[in-house]
């Protein structure tokens, strides 16, 4: 069956165009399998990665994920197409995070805020903060996912949605239906926060 | 100092900003681009096979399935079978009554079809030929009119 082809192609992850994916969308309003199966291999490990990193266990994760690409498959005719795909996409994963938690019960994490002190600390210059100098180890990686895990919902979902997945601020406003301004301010703190836990592993 | 404090409850209370505080926080982003960097690489996560194979069953499931032609083909055959038998069980009976009905005997009970007209017809000439009345094709005035054997003085003669 067509609809398994996508399997095939789970390791060379699929990089679509406008163009093409408009193609696909269309496609999938007549229930194309085939088309979907394009749209999951481009988009799978993008949403598992986020919606991993927003509940808490691997098993919610793969499930919310897998939900994510059934109600975007069932409400393929209702996308109209304002936003992008990946927004609409994002969208979906993050108001089933959001659902997940509150059935479960979470209290929401009120990690990043920042005190004056802390922006004292901050805002020293420091050259080992340039980009180009700072080594992806998996320590130092470990240390800014335990970071991004003790953010609040609010402050995580803005920060991975705009620095991991490159979703520009007006579309996050639109997403989360908030203000730009808030959306700064949230990525503001989170990024702080996040400062915060890898200058206090390198001290 | 007291400024920064100002600035920075705004931002953790999500209160409104003025364009000076705004501008400010641009600034501030600008000089967090090193978090970027480091938050854009973090690991992605790749799905196993069993997970996908499992999300293809699960879109399968929530697909409404397509009637087979075989399905619509048998499901027009036993809607047609169906008013076929419905007609003709009506037909049967609107029949019945008329079949073990008596003979109408009054005008009321009289109808206009054209199978109560041959009846009434019927039932006309058998009456006028039992009592001899009617017109002249009753078996009396035909008998009248018979004009019979036409004996002659010879056949007479021959007995």
């Amino acid at each position: 069956m067509a609809l398994f082809a996508g399997v095939t192609r789970l390791a060379n992850r699929e990089k679509l165009d406008a163009s093409a994916e408009q193609v696909l969308i269309e496609q999938c309003r007549r229930q194309n399998f085939e088309a979907f199966g394009r749209i999951v291999d481009a988009y799978q490990s993008r949403v598992l990665g986020f919606v991993r990193r927003m509940v808490s266990s691997s098993e919610e994760a793969e499930d919310i994920t897998q939900e994510v690409f059934v109600r975007a498959f069932q409400n393929m005719g209702k996308f109209d197409g304002r936003s992008s795909l990946r927004t609409w996409l994002f969208r979906i994963a993050h108001n089933l995070c959001i659902d997940s938690a509150r059935k479960r019960g979470r209290a929401p994490v009120q990690a990043g805020l920042v005190d004056d002190e802390t922006m004292e600390t901050l805002e020293v210059a420091d050259e080992r903060w340039n980009p180009e100098s700072l080594v992806l180890d998996d320590e130092l990686m470990a240390v800014v996912e335990k970071a991004v895990s003790t953010l609040s919902e609010k402050l995580r979902t803005v920060l991975l949605l705009h620095d991991k997945e490159e979703l520009g601020y007006d579309e996050l406003a639109q997403m989360l239906e908030i203000p730009v301004g808030t959306v700064k301010s949230r990525l503001f703190l989170a990024r702080a926060h996040v400062q915060k836990f890898v200058e206090e592993y390198r001290s | 100092m007291s400024e920064r404090k100002d600035w920075l409850d705004k931002l953790n209370s999500e209160r409104p900003l003025t364009l000076q505080d705004a501008h400010r926080l641009d600034e501030a982003l600008e000089n967090q681009h090193a978090v970027k960097h480091l938050v854009s690489g973090l690991s992605e996560e790749e799905p196993s096979l069993a997970w996908r194979s499992q999300l293809n069953e699960r879109l399968l499931a929530s697909q409404p399935r397509p009637k087979s032609s075989f399905k619509i083909w048998a499901g027009r055959f036993g809607l047609g079978t169906a008013v076929a038998a419905c007609a003709f069980g009506v037909l049967v009976m609107v029949q019945r009554p008329k079949m073990g009905a008596p003979i109408p005997s009054t005008a009321s009970q009289m109808t206009t079809s054209a199978e109560q007209i041959l009846i009434d017809a019927h039932e006309s000439a058998a009456f006028a030929a039992a009592t001899g009345s009617g017109d002249g094709t009753s078996p009396t005035q035909s008998l009248q009119s018979d004009p019979g054997i036409q004996w002659t003085e010879a056949d007479l003669g021959a007995f």
